[in-house]
């Protein structure tokens, strides 16, 4: 692979984060098909310069063979695709804006504009997990699973309709003495804009490819990258939640996964 | 784990298809298409109650086929007396009564309308009916004995066959005779037929493993485990063999007349390339296999990880957390997409030390453009203009960085008669030595933007780098 074809890759893998050589739910993109040829013949050596010049920015490549995914080949198309992952250390590129997603959260209408940043990383919490269970708990389907993905779902309507039943059945429980009750306040007192939040933030995964259209209004599919973030993060950030074999295990590994420490509170 | 009732249900139908004889399966296979051709769409879906005796009626039905089956393959074709079959079915079925046996023969016998459409070339859809497919026996007019007829054998044998749903290499068989029968426009689709099989079972064994209501079907595949492998290995000597008999010379041949002759839109290379990637599903597939077994004969398997994602949510919210806003800020930097702010690239934006000159050890020339074709192109003549005009550059580079369109637009240069600012296109190789200065050296960073502009009537088109004066610690 010359520098030349590289920088051609890294390009196209920066913009669209998934190469596909041989897409099933679309027709491939500029290039694309050339990007992944590059990849697929390059010697191994190139492979690891390659993934070098990946990890100076944080970055990683993964590849997974379409075949395993149950993608049948086709003749003269690679059936291959490669991705563009996070390193999960702390060292990132200065260019990768880490406080991407929450300034997306503030668009320029109604509430989410003046939202404090509290509100908008509670909704944000609340939503990346009720996705989660769209696409996991809800098909009985392991975090680990990558084949799964296509048929891993989710409504605009149904995720409205989850994330509303979850605050009034919080809003029932009451409230948490003292300082507790901190985050069931804000909640409390935003929670007539779970529609525009959960609009707002469908788009945005849809906009950063974590989400992908299901052919329908409204409706939409976990992709390929989100699949394989999300086996990562099963692996790295959400380990401590595991095994899930009591209540209280999991009170006590829920927190532990989000102070990202292992150690018990 | 904690499951929905959804959840509950979904487990037990998965757990109740994996006991399903496979009669069974095919039968509820078929039961929408028909319930389908028996709707009329003003009453909405039909689904039909089912009486009482259903389940037992549908049992001594098959097992008269089955009967007749086995006495079919011991005898040969013919006919057989119902005394015969009630005595053979009671030693099974002690409950059953003759009449219930009539009552099924005389079904069975029975025949009835299936209404169908063909669809023409022109696009017109021709009804249909078929009347003497529907029977499954035939009984000898005034006697009392009965016969499978050929309905039956085709349910039994395509019942039999769902023991090597898993993969059958007979499939692969079909790619031989297609090229030994000249069949070449037929080979297309039994390829993409079978890497579509083999994609699809390829990726059941990965879900298996992923999926813990599938421990029938685990189990069953363990045990077939060397019938499957054998099976796999004689479709890949399948495979192989059409490939070496595609490659002869006489097939060559063949094809080529053949080509002409039926006008075929696609080559000889098509079709070995089509075979080619049979094969190379069938190896992976073969290899995933193995690993797939050699996971499940380990000692203790890794658990598969689930997550109680709402659980999670509950706990959360339930002010357990000291300091949530700070540590969900912690989580989400983790776990939500990233955006990238690379308008400009900076060699100071990469993490770690990466020189892409370590290993070259080239001596960079300067390329020179210039508008002027007719002007001298050389270093000394860059070498010359950078001189001339470093100053000017580097006082304006230290009051802000400069994009290479705003260069060569300004003015102030010292020029001689053919030059233009557009001479600085020199600069993108011999950047440090523009500087001339040990204290600072000029970066030029690439961005996303393009510029057009004119000069003496030829327009200039290019990427718009930036410039930037960096000080040297």
């Amino acid at each position: 692979m010359t520098h030349g074809e590289m920088g051609m890759v890294f390009g196209m893998l920066l913009k669209y984060r998934e190469l596909h050589g041989n897409p099933v739910d679309r027709p491939a993109r500029e290039n694309e098909v050339e990007a992944v040829r590059y990849l697929t013949n390059c010697s191994s050596a190139d492979l690891l310069d390659f993934d070098e010049f990946l990890e100076a920015q944080g970055f990683t490549l993964t590849t997974v063979e379409a075949f395993n995914l149950g993608i049948p080949p086709k003749a003269g198309k690679d059936n291959m695709v490669f991705l563009l992952t996070r390193r999960r250390t702390d060292s990132m590129a200065p260019y990768v804006n880490t406080k991407w997603f929450i300034e997306q959260m503030r668009d320029d209408r109604g509430n989410t504009k003046t939202a404090k940043k509290a509100e908008l990383t509670f909704w944000l919490a609340r939503m990346w997990l009720t996705l989660q269970w769209f696409f996991y708990q809800k098909d009985s389907r392991a975090t680990s699973s990558l084949p799964g993905y296509r048929m891993a779902v989710v409504s605009e309507s149904h995720f409205i309709e989850v994330l509303e039943r979850g605050i009034e059945s919080m809003l029932k429980k009451g409230r948490p003495d003292g300082d507790a009750g901190y985050m069931w306040d804000v909640l409390n007192d935003s929670k007539s804009s779970i529609s525009r939040y959960a609009r707002k933030f469908l788009k945005i995964m849809l906009d950063s490819g974590m989400i992908q259209s299901a052919g329908n209004p409204g409706e939409y599919r976990q992709s390929l990258l989100a699949a394989v973030e999300m086996k990562e993060n099963q692996e790295k950030e959400l380990a401590y939640l595991l095994p899930a074999s009591n209540e209280e295990d999991i009170a006590t590994q829920t927190v532990a996964l989000l102070n990202g420490s292992t150690e018990e509170v | 784990m904690h499951l929905s009732f959804k959840g509950k249900v979904a487990l037990q139908q998965e757990y109740m298809e994996q006991v399903t004889p496979n009669s069974i399966r095919l039968i509820a296979a078929v039961s929408r298409l028909l319930d389908l051709h028996q709707s009329r769409r003003e009453s909405g879906v039909s689904t039909p109650a089912v009486p009482e005796r259903a389940g037992y009626n549908l049992s001594v039905a098959l097992a008269v086929l089955e009967v007749l089956h086995d006495l079919q393959m011991e005898r040969g074709a013919g006919v057989v007396s119902v005394s015969e079959v009630f005595e053979l079915l009671s030693s099974t079925i002690p409950s059953l009564q003759r009449d219930e046996l009539d009552f099924c023969l005389d079904t069975l016998k029975t025949r009835r309308d299936i209404h169908y459409a063909e669809h023409t070339p022109d696009g017109e859809i021709k009804p249909r009916v078929t009347f003497n497919t529907t029977d499954l026996i035939r009984v000898v007019d005034g006697y009392d004995q009965v016969s499978l007829t050929d309905n039956a054998q085709l349910l039994l044998r395509i019942g039999g066959l769902k023991d090597e749903w898993l993969f059958n290499d007979v499939e692969a068989e079909r790619l031989v005779k297609a090229i030994e029968r000249e069949q070449y426009d037929r080979i297309h689709d039994f390829c993409r037929g079978l890497n579509a099989d083999i994609a699809q079972q390829n990726s059941e064994l990965l879900k298996i493993l992923d999926h813990p209501s599938t421990n029938a079907l685990r189990d069953k595949l363990v045990h077939d485990g060397a019938k499957i492998e054998q099976s796999l290995s004689l479709a890949k000597i399948n495979v192989n063999e059409a490939i070496g008999l595609l490659s002869s010379e006489l097939v060559i041949d063949s094809f080529n007349k053949w080509r002409h002759r039926e006008n075929a839109k696609f080559s000889w290379s098509n079709v070995l390339s089509e075979l080619e990637s049979v094969l190379q599903c069938l190896e992976a597939y073969s290899r995933n296999f193995v690993k797939f077994l050699d996971t499940l004969q380990q000692a203790r398997p890794s658990p598969v990880q689930r997550i109680d994602f709402l659980l999670a949510i509950n706990h959360i919210s339930s002010g357990i957390l000291s300091e949530p806003e700070m540590t969900l800020n912690a989580l989400l930097s983790r776990v939500l997409p990233h955006g990238i702010d690379a308008d400009i690239f900076h060699p100071g934006f990469l993490v770690g030390e990466v020189d892409f000159r370590i290993n070259e050890n080239v001596t960079v020339v300067p390329a020179v453009f210039s508008l002027d074709k007719t002007g001298t192109k050389n270093t000394g003549r860059l070498w010359d203009f950078l001189n001339r005009n470093r100053a000017v550059l580097m006082d304006r580079l230290k009051q802000s960085p400069l994009r290479f369109s705003e260069l060569v637009e300004m003015t102030g240069f010292d020029l001689l008669e053919d030059e233009t600012p557009s001479d600085f296109f020199g600069i993108y190789t011999v950047s440090d030595h523009l500087s001339g200065e040990a204290s600072a050296r000029i970066v030029v960073g690439f961005t996303r933007e393009k510029f057009k502009t004119e000069h003496d009537g030829v327009v200039v088109s290019g990427s718009d780098p930036v410039l930037v004066l960096e000080e040297i610690k």
